[in-house]
């Protein structure tokens, strides 16, 4: 198989975003592909394609390229992809929620092939699935969450997460 | 004199062009983190997408020129400091100084 992934390392919760867009993308556009764990840790990237030694570190440009098969919209940089980099991705790191930052994002529907709600939810799903505040996209969050759990529990398999340790 | 060359549009990218397109520009929004990465990405190609001048050369470099402004080991970022100079002299706009006198020991690959 020319086109490899291989899963984020880490226990926190950029990495679960991370592993949980890869099992969303092959789920959605690449049934075929499997995704292989790092063990010796030797690969720094997510994609690799052996042929042309193309690669790619960074999940939301992999679900795009992944989905680029089939989605002419795969690279459209829409309200959502932007709140996700912009908002969202950035409280990984404090496992911060920002409830109302989401307000700019809306869907019209549920859609599991949707690469801009892919990246969206993987990055939400760390921070709000034990939240009982309510925003702006909860409805649509709790939705996809009950439409994508084989994802969320094969991503869980992969990377345990691990509470962030408490500052002084 | 300087020379203004127009970026190609992202419409005219193959999808292998659009993604690492997509990726710097994504990861550029959170430098100095991902900086080192992009040092190395560089080492191998000369613009943001390989061979090409493109619109995320412009994109990424708007993020990224704060970023160059006062960095003093001027080595460990040779190849995003060469870009940088080679994407600020395309598009007429100098935002930062590259001292192209600095003298930089022999990179060790």
């Amino acid at each position: 198989m020319p086109l490899e992934l291989f899963y984020a390392k880490g226990n926190n919760a950029k990495a679960f975003s991370s592993n949980l867009k890869l099992n969303l993308a092959v789920a959605a556009y690449a049934a075929q592909l499997k995704i292989s764990v790092d063990a010796d840790g030797s690969k720094p990237f997510l994609l690799h394609e052996n042929k042309t030694n193309f690669t790619l570190i960074e999940p939301n440009a992999v679900v795009q390229y992944l989905a680029a098969s089939t989605r002419p919209d795969a690279f459209s940089d829409t309200e959502a992809v932007k709140t996700e980099r912009l908002t969202v991705y950035p409280g990984l790191s404090s496992s911060k929620f920002d409830a109302g930052a989401l307000s700019s994002a809306s869907f019209a529907s549920v859609d599991v092939t949707s690469p801009e709600q892919i990246i969206l939810f993987s990055s939400l799903y760390p921070l709000a699935k034990n939240s009982s505040a309510e925003f702006a996209l909860k409805n649509w969050f709790e939705q996809f969450a009950s439409a994508v759990q084989t994802a969320i529990e094969a991503t869980s398999a992969v990377t345990k997460l691990e509470r962030p340790k408490a500052t002084n | 004199m300087s020379l203004s060359l127009s970026p190609l549009s992202l419409s005219e990218l193959s999808n292998e062009e659009l993604a690492l397109s997509s990726q710097w520009s994504t990861l550029s929004a959170r430098f100095p983190e991902g900086l080192d990465e992009f040092n190395t990405y560089l080492k191998s190609t000369t613009y943001v997408v390989g061979s090409k001048f493109t619109a995320a050369d412009v994109t990424v470099f708007d993020n990224t020129w704060k970023h160059l402004q006062s960095v003093s080991d001027v080595a460990s970022l040779r190849h995003v400091l060469r870009w940088a100079d080679l994407v600020q002299n395309l598009t007429g706009q100098e935002k930062i100084k590259i001292d192209l006198d600095a003298a930089v020991p022999r990179e060790i690959k």
